[in-house]
């Protein structure tokens, strides 16, 4: 590789650790919309080799100081955050260093620039997301600076073996990453105050349940493809089933006005814990953690809540104790708005006995609906006179007759009718809707509920997605109170990612936990337990066991993955040590040095292949005599005009392969 | 029937090395300047082995041989030769010196007055002598072999720079290592020549050049060595780099050095192996304008340049 | 008995390498990355936000990893300078070392003098096991004498030009800085036309001195030089020139008064300007000083062996070990 190869090939490590350290930040969407076109055009330009700000040095630090008195002035005032301000200035700062004439000082102060939009970053935002971008912003730099101490401090033309050169650096950047880790694991957390901001919704963060105030029916159900999580759970007792299989209640709605549901409830004061009914030793105690990606303050349980306590708000200033706020009938949400929470619920299976008098008779309005409805459920139920056997018999033929489909598109004037007569075909709020309807004509109280169907356990939590978001029914049965009915069929009623991406969404699963467990959570205590284990070789060894057991799960992706680097740097490393011209006779020389790599013959390094043959040769090593056969043909090929044909190449080749193995 | 080039060379090199021993690189080498029609420097302290390997060339191909041993009083006449009187006939006769044979060891060569030194080199160069308006070849093959020593021994004329062009290769065979002088010493016979015989004659050596001429140079091998003659005039410390008479001799010496392994092309290699002997003499450094220290610097600077000039391959 | 002496060797030994001489020096990125991490250790104490934490342990580890991996680059590396003969003080000269790497490899490396009288630096990129490798200073001696050189600065910005790590190899030297050159305006010329060699006037060549070629006889010339025996074998008329008495003989001194320094110095670059001069014309020249002689004589090893003379002045009668830092 020549000078100017190793030059290009340096810049472009910088500009992408640049890249990579503007992208954390980027992806927290806190930096301003202008900033972030201003970088991206930087990095493109400079891509493209044009440095337009190498002449204009003194314009250029004119207009960084207005834009920085701009900034700090902004943030003076309270428009815009002090970090962020800071951040948009070293991302502008970094920007300017990629389009300006490139040194030494100047690359390294754009790395220097670019580390503290990652330290930016790192206060920013605390996804999944950041620890990739982390990651590559430590390979590509060390990268750069290490090919660049290599280079030294003068432009020589010598050629440099880069192999080793990257081997070694590879090495130190493994072990830098490595030794990051132990600081991390090890350094002591003096501080107990958690304060970090893991707190911007980001890029992709904006709202992703339908958690609102109202259901409203029609239009379709993308909600249940997405994968990003909202919720974490920690249950106690730990039911320890892979895939939970219970209701989340979120929000009740009782009055339907033939297109959409909302609550009726009236707010009573906020306070620090919300008591729904008496509590008592078999309740399930949850820790639940609400994701920026959840978008809604309402508070959600396992069926059926009683009582919420412990609520926290994290916002931009950092986290709080927060207050709740109780609709009778409808929901429990958080006074304050915030980006996530922290709460604890607790929960008690079975049917929910509280009787009112107010609820049950709102459970029972029903608007000016299709009087074909009315007789649907007439016939449907037939004789049967049962209350609680006549919803039975509603719920089964919901499931029976009509079918699960996310694909309804385009208003409808009535989605009732629609659903049950036309297109008898709906998701989980069509059918939640139908059965409450049928019920109502039926006599029977009942109110949809939505909120989340299931659950998966990864660790020893519970990950609840956006699509496992669910619509379901109560209906009053006297003396057995609120029954769960749930029309929508089995396929329906958990998330359903599209199947290619199941395996993809569940390592996710895993990484991010992982990333928000150990990591973004990562404490004191957590230390102490390390040591511990650390102390107590046992425990750790039969935690090991365990994990080994779910490896396999991910052993196909880690292969795919690093197949894709593999590649992504065999092409980078190619394209950077191809030639402007090859001789025919080259591509043998490369076989055959691969080749040779691959035997493991013991080779020098820039030593030309006649060397090698000939040292080989003195030494009496048993390739000797078909290499020198072969460096022979390859000479006379490249130099003699004497051409090398294809057949002949695989024979000598191959003639190298015999006595390889008899060495072996 | 005549054996190839290759087994006839390295006969050739194990019968010198019998004479001239633990210096298989220096045999090698002056054997191939002799097949490319070169012309030999030995620069060394006296008692390495010099004349030794001289008249070793010499023998090994039966070649006619005469030793000039340089001094301050020597005339160019004393190695042309001159017209002589001859007065029983009453007409002149020239006498042929001694460079009418077909390898000269040229002994001391800086020790002569550059009068002398040049009348050798120009004859050296047309292959022939010119005396009073009459011309005389010189036999074939024809090759000048000369010592010289290191200048800080002082009473020298050291060879001007053009003058040093004229030599192909220039060599330095250097003390031996310790385990051979020992077996030397215990081995020493009488007179290493005098038991030895010829292994080839004269008719091998032309065929041996005629093959060399043979020997082909690919383009890429050409703007190799193009490319390295223009490293040295555009290296800083070069105050003359080589010309292109240098490249063509290194050319003419790398073509020998191919028939070494029986190609009959040029390798990169070939070139690499003879940038120091064909070239580290022929350059002018601009920190040795005095002469301080030139020595080993230009073959440092050659060997960098091999370096950083990126090979063919 | 002998164990605990053989152990305590050992020890000695060994706590010998480990202490072998260091110094770690940040570099002006390295200091800028010095504050960066201080300041970001301070942000991860202040606010315990783990992403810092993390960011913070990744600088950690990078510097901690820089002193290791520049170790290994130092380590194991063995230098050896190829010094030229001598060399004129105030102009660059090529400052050779052979690097070889007893095991591993190592990038990036920096070898320098530990005196401060040399200056320049060389680079060597890559170094691996068994194949040595030169490599070129282009130095500078700023003032005439002998220099003692003792140490090798082996030093390396490896693995992130971060840190320059420098070990100190002792390897030593004696180096000879002749005087400046180029330095003292040429005295005007005594008298034109003189040269050197065949060249000459006849009136430089007549004389009685030593044998300096043979020339053909011209009417008129004295008979008595005639070169018999030559003469005879080439049967013309042939007359030795010897050199004549006026190629002079000098013999310069130097003031043994002055005192070591630029006065000296002085002196000792006048006197070798005139050498070069009175040498160029054909003369022999001599030198005195305090208490050491050279026999006046001619040729370039001459000149040599007298700038040599005048680079030791007034550092004679000075041991090794005193010699001038």
């Amino acid at each position: 590789m020549n000078v100017v190869e190793r030059r290009r090939l340096r810049l472009r490590l910088r500009d992408l650790a640049a890249l990579s350290a503007f992208t954390a930040v980027g992806l927290s969407g806190s930096v301003p919309v202008w900033v972030s076109v201003l970088f991206v055009l930087a990095f493109a330009i400079s891509m493209f080799d044009r440095r337009p700000l190498a002449r204009q040095r003194a314009w250029a630090v004119v207009a960084l100081l207005a834009v920085a008195v701009v900034l700090f002035g902004l943030a003076f005032k309270g428009a815009l955050d002090l970090v962020v301000a800071a951040v948009s200035f070293a991302a502008l700062v970094t920007a300017h260093r990629l389009v300006s004439e490139p040194s030494a000082a100047t690359d390294q102060q754009a790395l220097l620039a670019s580390l503290l939009l990652i330290a930016g970053a790192a206060a920013l935002s605390g996804e999944i997301w950041f620890a990739a971008c982390l990651l590559a912003f430590g390979v590509f730099s060390c990268l750069h600076l290490g090919l660049s101490v290599v280079e030294g401090p003068v432009d020589r033309n010598e050629d440099l073996p880069m192999g080793p050169v990257f081997r070694q650096v590879s090495l130190g950047v493994g072990l830098a990453l490595a030794g990051g880790v132990a600081f991390f694991v090890l350094f002591p957390r003096l501080s107990w105050n958690l304060a970090s901001r893991r707190a911007t919704p980001g890029l992709l963060g904006q709202s992703a349940t339908g958690m609102s105030d109202r259901v409203r029916l029609g239009g379709g159900g993308d909600l249940k493809t997405r994968a990003r999580i909202v919720l974490r759970a920690r249950l106690q007792p730990d039911p320890k089933q892979d895939e939970l299989d219970r209701y989340w209640v979120g929000r009740r709605f009782d009055v339907f006005d033939g297109r959409e549901w909302h609550g009726s409830g009236v707010p009573v004061a906020a306070s620090d814990f919300v008591h729904l009914t008496a509590n008592d030793r078999r309740d399930t105690e949850q820790e639940i953690e609400v994701l920026p990606a959840y978008g809604a303050r309402t508070l959600v349980a396992l069926e059926h809540p009683v009582m919420f306590t412990r609520a926290r708000a994290t916002s931009a200033s950092g986290t709080t104790a927060t207050q709740l706020v109780h609709v009778p009938g409808e929901e429990v949400r958080f006074a304050a708005e915030a980006i996530s929470y922290t709460y604890v619920a607790y929960s008690r299976p079975g049917t929910w006995m509280r009787d009112d008098e107010g609820e049950r008779t709102r459970a029972l309005a029903l608007p000016t609906i299709d009087p074909r409805v009315a007789a649907l459920a007439k016939t449907i139920v037939g004789t049967e006179t049962d209350p609680l056997r006549r919803a039975h018999l509603v719920e089964r033929w919901l499931k029976t007759s009509l079918s699960y489909s996310l694909e309804l598109e385009g208003e409808v004037a009535d989605p009732l009718t629609e659903f049950l007569f036309v297109r008898k075909s709906g998701h989980c709020e069509h059918f939640a809707t139908a059965l409450a309807v049928l019920l109502r004509t039926l006599d029977v109280p009942a109110r949809i509920t939505v909120g989340f169907f299931g659950g998966k356990r990864v660790d020893d939590r519970y990950l609840i997605r956006a699509g496992d978001a669910h619509a379901w029914v109560e209906a009053w049965v006297d003396d057995r109170g609120w029954v769960t009915l749930d029309a929508t069929p089995e396929s329906g009623r958990g998330s359903q990612p599209v199947a290619l991406l199941a395996m993809l969404a569940d390592l996710g699963d895993r990484i991010e936990e992982a990333w928000r467990s150990r990591v973004v959570d990562y404490s004191f205590i957590d230390q102490v337990q390390f040591v511990r284990n650390l102390v107590r070789p046992p425990e750790r060894a039969e935690r090991e066991g365990t994990s080994t057991t779910r490896a396999p799960v991910s052993v196909p992706w880690r292969g795919l993955a690093s197949a894709g680097v593999g590649l992504v740097a065999y092409l980078v490393v190619r394209r950077f040590q191809r030639r402007e011209r090859l001789h025919p006779a080259a591509t043998f020389l490369a076989r055959l040095e691969g080749q040779l790599a691959q035997l493991q013959v013991p080779r020098r390094e820039g030593e030309p292949l006649e060397e090698l043959t000939r040292r080989l040769t003195g030494e009496r090593h048993p390739l000797a005599p078909p290499l020198e056969q072969a460096t022979r043909r390859y000479l006379e090929a490249r130099f003699g005009a004497r051409p090398l044909p294809e057949a002949e190449q695989r024979r000598l080749l191959e003639a190298l392969r015999a006595p390889a193995q008899l060495v072996r | 029937m005549r054996p190839a080039p290759p087994d006839l060379l390295s006969k050739l090199a194990t019968h010198l090395g019998d004479v001239v021993q633990g210096k298989p690189a220096q045999v090698r080498l002056a054997l191939t300047c002799l097949v490319a029609r070169g012309h030999l420097l030995l620069e060394d302290v006296p008692g390495v082995g010099k004349t030794t390997l001289a008249e070793g060339l010499a023998r090994s191909f039966s070649l006619s041989f005469a030793r000039v041993q340089f001094t301050a009083d020597l005339l160019p006449s004393d190695i042309l030769g001159a017209q002589v009187f001859k007065q029983a006939q009453g007409t002149f006769e020239f006498r042929k010196g001694p460079i009418f044979h077909q390898v000269v060891l040229a002994d001391e060569l800086n020790r002569a007055p550059p009068r002398t030194q040049s009348a050798l080199l120009e004859a050296m160069a047309q292959g022939q002598v010119s005396l009073d308006g009459t011309t005389h070849d010189l036999p074939r093959p024809f090759s000048v072999i000369a010592t010289q020593n290191p200048l800080d021994l002082s009473g020298t004329y050291p060879l001007p720079d053009s003058q040093l062009d004229r030599f192909l290769l220039r060599l330095s065979l250097g003390h031996l290592d310790a385990a051979t002088e020992a077996q030397l010493l215990v081995a020493r016979r009488a007179d290493p020549l005098a038991s030895f015989a010829p292994v080839a004659d004269a008719a091998d050596l032309v065929f041996l050049q005629e093959a060399a001429d043979q020997v082909q140079v690919s383009k890429d091998v050409a703007d190799y060595a193009v490319r390295l003659a223009a490293a040295t005039r555009a290296h800083s410390d070069i105050e003359r780099g080589v010309s292109t008479r240098a490249v063509l001799s290194l050319m003419s010496a790398a073509r020998a050095v191919a028939l070494w392994e029986g190609r009959d092309f040029v390798t990169p290699g070939d070139l690499r192996s003879l940038l120091v002997p064909a070239l580290a003499h022929r350059l002018l450094l601009r920190s040795s304008s005095n002469g301080a220290f030139a020595r080993d610097e230009a073959g440092h600077l050659l060997e960098e340049l091999a370096r950083q000039v990126p090979a063919p391959r | 008995m002998s164990v605990v002496t053989t152990l305590r060797e050992r020890w000695r030994s060994r706590s010998r390498r480990w202490r072998a001489p260091r110094t770690l020096k940040a570099t002006r990125v390295g200091r800028t990355y010095l504050v960066l991490t201080v300041g970001i250790g301070l942000g991860a104490l202040n606010t315990g936000n783990n992403l810092l934490y993390l960011v913070l342990g990744f600088l950690l580890s990078i510097i901690v990893l820089s002193g290791v991996l520049s170790e290994w680059a130092i380590r194991d590396v063995r230098v050896r300078r190829l010094l030229p003969e001598g060399v004129y003080a105030g102009e660059r000269f090529p400052l050779r070392y052979e690097v070889t790497r007893t095991d591993g490899r190592a990038f990036a490396l920096k070898l320098g003098e530990g005196t401060g009288a040399i200056d320049g630096w060389a680079w060597v990129p890559y170094v691996t096991e068994g194949q040595p490798l030169v490599v070129r200073a282009d130095a500078t001696a700023s003032r005439r004498g002998p220099v003692r050189l003792s140490t090798i600065e082996v030093s390396t910005y490896f693995p992130f030009g971060l840190f320059e790590k420098t070990r100190t190899l002792e390897v030593d030297d004696l180096l000879i800085v002749w005087p400046r050159r180029g330095f003292t305006c040429d005295p005007p010329a005594a008298d034109g036309g003189r040269h050197v060699g065949d060249l000459g006037t006849s009136r430089q060549r007549d004389g009685g001195g030593d044998l300096l070629g043979l020339r053909e006889l011209d009417p008129g010339e004295d008979a008595r030089r005639i070169h018999w025996a030559k003469s005879a074998s080439t049967g013309r008329l042939l007359k030795v020139e010897r050199e004549r008495e006026d190629r002079q003989q000098y013999t310069l001194s130097i003031d043994p008064t002055a005192t070591l320094g630029d006065e000296l110095d002085r002196e000792c670059e006048e006197t070798a300007a005139l050498t070069h001069r009175l040498l160029a014309d054909g003369h022999e020249v001599g030198l005195r000083s305090r208490g050491r002689a050279i026999r006046p004589s001619a040729g370039p090893g001459h000149e040599r062996r007298l700038l040599t003379a005048l680079a030791w002045v007034g550092y004679d009668d000075d041991a090794p070990e005193r010699a001038r830092p």
